[in-house]
């Protein structure tokens, strides 16, 4: 999934991975322009302020009656449902993409994908700042982007530099190694398909609890009919026939669906790193799905959590318990190696932001893990409840409306202060830009667009990078 | 088209008029609207002939077959869409999902093989329990459009999914007649599962052995992990328990 977005249903959210940043478009959805009535109705639900705005959060326990008077009022004034069918589109699809950040930032294979960005990102500073050394000594040329691309052009550029920038598609391939395209059985399933699994069931089972029966049943038609709803759903249908075909009738397979999808985002990275005979991802989930389907008695959670054990017992892989403590050992070297390099290569004050915030992202695998080995079954089946309630880390949060762009940081336990997700986020824009090229049809062009301003005016010596793309 | 496998079993139970002579009237007067070229099934008031209930719906989706049988593609295809439109319009889910399937069979025999996949796929990925009856023979027809056209994972995908339904509801011979079509395509991809599992049902249980006896401990994780849970997708929870004992070099 390397620098692809993960989307909501329809687009109504999107997170990018390489700097954990989540968007809410509340101008504009599938449906079109969106109403005053429906974009005030999501702030007030999602907690979208302004600063100054004197709305109050809702009290936890008034939570499902206001969200339904909404919807309801919504239904009555719209009778062709367009309305209050977007409302349920844009606050589950806001839980959507908040669990995509906790599932990338609390399983093996999403920490790695947030290293293996932040890794290239440490190189930012020096390409910058070798692209303006290269401009000072030719002021008349411009650089054209993609960088990769007019290499060529750029004859004595640094050998460092130009190594970094002819790796760069290198980093899309090791991003896809982590996550292998099967060989057809499996339903060409991939990490990606886990991930989306996991948010979708924690959007539906938002609307479930909070809205009712009836809205849920409206979303999963809606979310069906999409253009996408294959990655969304194939594993939640896969799943549910395989229970029905035992004989089970009834709800509640979503929260165990989803314990098994992030057991198995643990899978390939953690055995293929440290003993080279792991699992891969997609194969361990669907061993994990075999072995549960064949053996299961009682249809509940711990009985689940039981198997899964048992059947790593089995083949000598690492419980979900051990695979933690592995993984956490692992990210905290990962990150003491980080400062390390930043040391002996005596730019300790340069590389001090990144790996202060590498370290934080570790420090949240470690929160997250610890709420969830408590807290099993709210993780996987009361998303919702555990959100509200603030004990999960924040996440960096734009929200468009009104034509404005509010920034901030969704509720929880604060990770990272705004100003240092707003320099990944920056740091992910300027190497995307440079080495991919501006995209004006990216979600995140805004970002682009302040990166490209940003690289533009920079200019220490009185020579600003003229760019051509 | 005939090589295409359906399975000739309905899961659930033919709906019955409340009141025969009414509902038969009602249904004749479709019929009659549907042999006109020019009437669309989804746009008309179909209320105008009479109260549409289940059983109509079930009788047009037959009689749409019947004419698709008789060669009147336009006639099958204007039934076929009155009979899923009746469901729709009353609300019987089951009764639509079971038409839906019956619509693929008439694309099928047409051979407009894209289509029938098109409305297959609306019943494999629909959530909605209504659609739990006609999932094994959506499933089943998948994998045969798909091994037509030679998309080999997909057919199998798809067989394998329809198989977990009816591992305990085929006869021997049923299966066997099922797997022996589709033996090929695991021989093409060279899966030991698939082939373990044809063998053992078309009465070659000492290939299914001979298959598994591969297995060593030099065998990574990860092979013997996936023969394993290929093998239990595929019900051969015996063959799959001697992988884990060959792999642990306890065989």
């Amino acid at each position: 999934m390397s620098f692809s977005p993960l989307y909501s249903s329809s687009a109504f959210g999107v997170t990018t991975p390489d700097s954990l940043t989540l968007l809410i478009n509340l101008d504009n959805s599938i449906f079109g322009p969106t109403s005053p009535e429906v974009a005030a109705a999501v702030s007030h639900l999602c907690g979208f302020y302004e600063a100054g705005e004197k709305r109050k959060p809702i009290p936890a326990d008034d939570y499902h009656q206001v969200a339904r008077d909404y919807y309801e009022g919504l239904l009555r004034a719209d009778p062709s449902g367009v309305q209050s069918l977007s409302l349920l589109c844009y606050v589950s699809a806001y839980y959507h993409e908040l669990r995509h950040v906790h599932d990338l930032m609390s399983t093996a294979y999403g920490q790695t994908v947030l290293f293996t960005y932040l890794n290239y990102y440490q190189n930012m500073p020096a390409l910058v700042a070798e692209l303006t050394r290269w401009q000072e000594r030719y002021p008349t040329r411009s650089i054209k982007l993609p960088l990769g691309s007019h290499l060529s052009e750029m004859k004595d550029i640094d050998d460092d530099i130009r190594k970094l920038i002819l790796q760069f598609p290198k980093l899309h391939g090791t991003i896809d190694n982590l996550d292998p395209a099967g060989d057809g059985f499996h339903g060409r399933l991939t990490a990606r398909h886990l991930l989306e699994c996991s948010a979708t069931n924690a959007q539906t089972s938002l609307v479930s609890d909070v809205f009712g029966d009836e809205a849920h049943t409206r979303l999963i038609e809606f979310i069906s009919e999409g253009a996408a709803a294959q990655a969304y759903w194939q594993i939640n249908s896969d799943m549910l026939e395989a229970f029905y075909a035992k004989g089970f009738r009834g709800r509640g397979l979503g929260k165990l669906i989803s314990y098994l999808a992030w057991c198995a985002l643990f899978g390939g990275i953690q055995g293929g790193e440290q003993t080279g005979d792991g699992v891969s991802i997609v194969n361990f989930y669907h061993a994990l799905v075999e072995h549960v389907v064949h053996h299961i008695d009682v249809i509940d959670f711990e009985s689940v959590r039981s198997l899964v054990d048992g059947f790593c017992d089995a083949w000598g892989l690492q419980t979900p318990a051990g695979n933690v403590k592995a993984t956490r050992a692992d990210l905290e070297s990962r990150a003491q190696r980080m400062e390390k390099a930043w040391h002996d290569s005596g730019a300790s004050e340069i590389g001090a932001p990144l790996v202060a915030a590498y370290k934080k992202i570790v420090g949240a695998f470690v929160d997250i893990n610890e709420v969830i080995a408590e807290m099993p079954e709210q993780y996987f089946g009361n998303y919702f409840w555990l959100v509200s309630s603030g004990i999960l880390p924040s996440a960096h949060l734009f929200v468009k409306r009104e034509g404005k762009l509010l920034h901030g940081l969704s509720s929880g336990t604060e990770l990272l202060p705004v100003d240092t997700w707003d320099y990944i986020a920056h740091t992910a824009s300027v190497l995307t830009v440079l080495l991919d090229g501006p995209n004006q049809n990216s979600d995140f062009w805004f970002l682009q667009k302040d990166a490209l301003a940003n690289l533009e005016t920079y200019a220490p010596n009185g020579v600003s990078l003229k760019l051509e793309y | 088209m005939s090589n295409i496998y359906r399975m000739e079993v309905r899961s659930v139970p033919s709906p019955e008029p409340e009141d025969y002579d009414s509902e038969l009237s009602t249904l004749q007067l479709i019929i009659d609207a549907c042999s006109n070229a020019r009437f669309n099934p989804v746009d008309a008031d179909l209320e105008q002939f009479g109260k549409l209930t289940s059983w109509i719906s079930f009788r047009l989706s037959l009689v749409s077959l019947s004419a698709g049988q008789d060669g009147d593609g336009g006639l099958a295809t204007r039934l076929s869409l009155a009979s899923v439109e009746v469901a729709l319009r009353i609300g019987d889910l089951q009764q639509y999902f079971g038409n839906l399937l019956d619509q693929s069979q008439l694309l099928i025999n047409y051979g407009c093989l894209d289509e029938a996949i098109e409305v297959l796929l609306r019943v494999v990925n629909s959530l909605s329990p209504a659609a739990d009856h006609a999932r094994p023979n959506a499933h089943i027809s998948l994998a045969g459009i798909y091994r037509m056209q030679k998309r080999v994972h997909d057919a199998l995908y798809h067989l394998e999914r329809g198989l977990r339904y009816i591992h305990f509801s085929f006869t021997p011979g049923q299966r066997a007649l099922l797997l022996e079509q589709f033996m090929p395509l695991y021989g093409q991809v060279r899966d030991v599962a698939g082939l373990a599992h044809c063998a053992r049902h078309m009465g070659k249980p000492d290939i299914a052995k001979l298959a598994i006896e591969q297995v060593s401990p030099e065998w990574s994780r990860d092979e013997a992990i996936f023969l394993t849970s290929r093998l239990r997708a595929l019900d051969e929870h015996d063959l799959a328990d001697a992988v884990l004992a060959a792999w642990k070099g306890q065989a």
